[in-house]
């Protein structure tokens, strides 16, 4: 049979998952209750991580900014969240390179990327 | 396999949890100075953990910290060769350099990146000798 190229139209660099549960699935081996009860925790927790990035901005506290970004990325992977990840991670190398110039603009753009996770989160069939 | 899983993340520790928890019990720690009280009873108390989960990067004291302190405490207490514990560092993007120190140190048996994958996960504990085999 000829291939006749790609035909997946799945994340890409440019086009990143908001979110991408199929890990996350198979290490729970798809107990949804579980799953539920820590994307809940997700949802409850990742304002204060988000408002810690900020104080670590608006004080240009570059080592702080690396821990956080690099502990939220941590989170943020476990849901495939490749978009929020990449902005995240773009923040901790900031903080290691000590240039915090551009950190609120990333912050504005990983702020918009939880939006877009918590709507995710807030339909009915995510789990399914 | 009684395993001691050291990471500050709850839904990281969670999901460690949930995939190893079928082999034995386990416990959790969320730094590494809470990891070394756990570890350090657990030789006291002569029930040693098999393996040990360390995420590098967290608070109070990191996983590279930990490890070597880890080691010291089995060297102190002479325990060495096959009863050490295996230690499976974990680590997210970024941490490249600092998991390549303790592999250069011999100081931890393999190394994983996040998110966990629970296939590799169990397939990195059966090349370690810490669960049977999968049998089909």
């Amino acid at each position: 049979m000829q291939n006749n190229g790609p035909t997946n139209t799945g994340p890409t660099a440019a086009n990143p998952t908001i979110v991408d549960l199929s890990q996350i699935k198979n290490s729970l081996q798809g107990n949804i209750p579980i799953l539920r009860k820590l994307v809940d925790h997700f949802l409850n927790t990742y304002p204060q991580q988000l408002l810690d990035l900020q104080t670590a901005v608006i004080d240009q506290n570059a080592e702080a900014l690396l821990e956080k970004a690099h502990a939220f990325k941590g989170t943020l992977l476990n849901f495939g969240a490749q978009k929020a990840v990449a902005h995240a991670y773009a923040l901790e190398q900031m903080g290691a390179a000590a240039k915090l110039d551009d950190a609120e603009k990333i912050l504005t753009e990983l702020n918009t990327d939880l939006l877009e996770i918590r709507a995710f989160f807030s339909r009915p069939d995510w789990a399914d | 396999m009684k395993t001691l899983i050291v990471e500050d993340d709850f839904i990281s520790r969670t999901l460690i949890q949930e995939m190893l928890s079928p082999y034995g019990p386990c416990h959790s720690a969320s730094n590494g100075l809470e990891c070394l009280t756990a570890f350090e009873q657990s030789l006291k108390n002569k029930t040693p953990y098999d393996l040990v989960c360390l995420d590098i990067m967290m608070p109070e004291m990191d996983g590279q910290e930990a490890l070597r302190r880890l080691r010291e405490l089995e060297e102190k207490m002479g325990i060495g060769g096959s009863d050490l514990a295996k230690v499976i560092m974990i680590s997210a993007l970024g941490d490249a350099k600092s998991i390549m120190k303790s592999f250069m140190k011999g100081q931890c048996e393999a190394y994983l990146t996040k998110p966990v994958d629970r296939d590799k996960l169990l397939a990195t504990c059966r090349k370690l000798g810490l669960i049977e085999p999968e049998t089909i």
